[in-house]
């Protein structure tokens, strides 16, 4: 990654799931459902590039690499997330 | 020649010489615009700078207020609920990441008015323009040549038997 990700001065818990668990488990367990779907991480990372993607339209942006771009967000999505409460 | 003789004469010379400036502006603006291509632009590094600089501002200024937005009230909504989303994020010290991150990603548009506006930017570029079209050419012919030189082992025939090019 081109820009490193910082973390504060905390204890930061080690991640005891995969990426691919992580991305299929609820954001919240005690409050998983989002009308009738499961909120999980990987339903956010993708709302929250859409809202990215929406905002650089509304600028008159084009992105060059969504790929590039998607896997960016999520690394810093899971960079700054635990992986459980 | 009374005062006012002597003024109308002066406004007469400043008029001439301000159209005698405006005509070789254009004349360069029009040069400019039949000559050069962005890439020229982006080719040399004075002009470059320029076109990023003024690239970064228009991000800085129509965009980065609204994603520095979105970012903070997204990680300030996760870091007040219970969820583990955003949870080692604090301060929003990876505003800047996030920001450079799409900054990154986006397809580069650049505005060539600043160079019409005021053709005097492109001074440097337009005079170097010729020495720097026949260096790129002398380099070309040389990384060819030298590429051949490397390649020379390929028109040579291998003899396995002694191990080496013949």
């Amino acid at each position: 990654m081109e820009f490193p990700i910082r973390i504060s001065n905390r204890i930061v818990k080690p991640k005891t799931k995969t990426y691919r668990q992580w991305w299929n488990s609820p954001i919240d367990p005690e409050d998983s459902l989002c009308g009738n779907c499961i909120a999980t991480n990987g339903r956010f990372v993708k709302d929250f590039h859409n809202d990215i993607s929406s905002i650089l339209k509304k600028c008159g942006y084009q992105i060059d690499n969504e790929k590039k771009l998607k896997n960016e967000i999520v690394t810093i999505i899971y960079t700054l997330s635990n992986d459980s409460v | 020649m009374d005062h006012n003789e002597d003024k109308n004469y002066i406004d007469e010379v400043n008029k001439e010489g301000d159209e005698e400036e405006e005509e070789e502006e254009d004349t360069l603006v029009t040069y400019l615009k039949e000559n050069f291509t962005l890439q020229d632009f982006l080719n040399f590094e004075e002009t470059r700078f320029i076109l990023e600089q003024q690239r970064r501002q228009k991000f800085d200024k129509d965009c980065s207020p609204l994603l520095e937005e979105f970012y903070i009230s997204e990680v300030d909504y996760w870091n007040n609920s219970l969820c583990p989303l955003f949870i080692n994020e604090s301060n929003h010290v990876n505003l800047g990441c996030f920001i450079e991150t799409i900054y990154s990603s986006i397809k580069p548009e650049y505005d060539l008015t600043i160079f019409y506006d005021d053709p005097i930017l492109a001074k440097n570029m337009v005079e170097t323009y010729e020495t720097r079209v026949k260096e790129g050419e002398a380099k070309l012919r040389q990384d060819r040549i030298n590429e051949i030189m490397k390649q020379e082992n390929i028109m040579k025939k291998y003899d396995w038997k002694n191990k080496k090019y013949k």
